[in-house]
């Protein structure tokens, strides 16, 4: 009987050792990925012509298009931004374009599949990243 | 609740001799498992890290020559893996500002938890991480 119970402690322990690690590495890529695809929001926005006379317009339709596609490309996502570990993901990605210092700002929040919050009845575990990219511009 | 596990613990009935030798071995293939796990876990964030390093250079010279290789194999063996056990493909030099540049960069692990049973598996490692190229080139 012993035995039989500490199996299932074992089982129910390495379970939230799995699911604790799956928020982790997931988190851990979303914000690397969110770094690199807001440096293409900004490299796509910036036109050239323009960074030439020192302007710091960043355009928005080609920046979250582009940011967009280098996330879906890196996390492996389908066109609805999931794959079998991030459900209902959404990548919202917001230009500010204030005078002096304009930024990308990109947030992403996501549900992760695990397995022990289904003994509660829920799909997953809901995580949020945010990252702010600044723009380098080296005009003078 | 605290009663519970104190009459599980003292608990006697259907006790062996073979209990704690039989929960050793389970402990510690548990253990063993998790040593290799953190290996794999170890393996693919070394890679990660160098390639997202190697992937920022790439941006800025818009694309991978021999300059970079060097610099990636210094970078993956300042983090303690061997280069020659590394593949990497790469868009190669030549791009225009804005194109899409993939670095894709595999190695193999080989898991030390079976060794024992005389088995060996090993489990391949791979990251591709893409971005934009940077320089505009007339």
């Amino acid at each position: 009987m012993k035995t039989i119970w500490a199996l299932l402690g074992i089982l129910f322990i390495s379970i939230l050792i799995m699911d604790i690690g799956t928020v982790y590495v997931t988190y851990d890529k979303i914000a690397g990925v969110t770094e690199q695809s807001l440096d293409s929001a900004i490299i796509a926005g910036v036109r050239p012509s323009d960074a030439r006379i020192g302007e710091t317009f960043v355009d928005k339709a080609s920046a979250v298009n582009a940011a967009t596609t280098v996330f879906r490309n890196n996390l492996k996502l389908n066109a609805a931004l999931e794959n079998s570990i991030m459900k209902n993901t959404s990548f919202i990605v917001s230009i500010i374009n204030n005078a002096d210092k304009p930024y990308v700002q990109g947030e992403v929040s996501t549900v992760v599949t695990a397995l022990s919050p289904k003994l509660f009845g829920l799909n997953g575990i809901p995580i949020r990243v945010r990252k702010n990219q600044f723009q380098v511009s080296s005009y003078k | 609740l605290y009663n519970i596990f104190r009459k599980l613990i003292r608990e006697q009935r259907g006790e062996s001799i073979l209990t704690l030798p039989i929960l050793m071995l389970i402990i510690c293939m548990v253990m063993y498992m998790g040593v290799d796990i953190l290996g794999i876990y170890s393996a693919h964030q070394k890679l990660r890290t160098a390639a997202s390093e190697t992937l920022t250079l790439m941006k800025m010279e818009n694309g991978w020559d021999s300059n970079t290789e060097v610099f990636f194999e210094q970078l993956i063996a300042k983090t303690g893996l061997s280069p020659a056990n590394v593949t990497v493909t790469a868009t190669p030099k030549g791009v225009q500002r804005g194109d899409t540049i993939t670095l894709t960069a595999s190695t193999n692990y080989e898991v030390r938890s079976l060794k024992p049973l005389n088995r060996t598996i090993i489990v391949p490692v791979e990251i591709e991480i893409s971005g934009l190229a940077q320089e505009f080139k007339r």
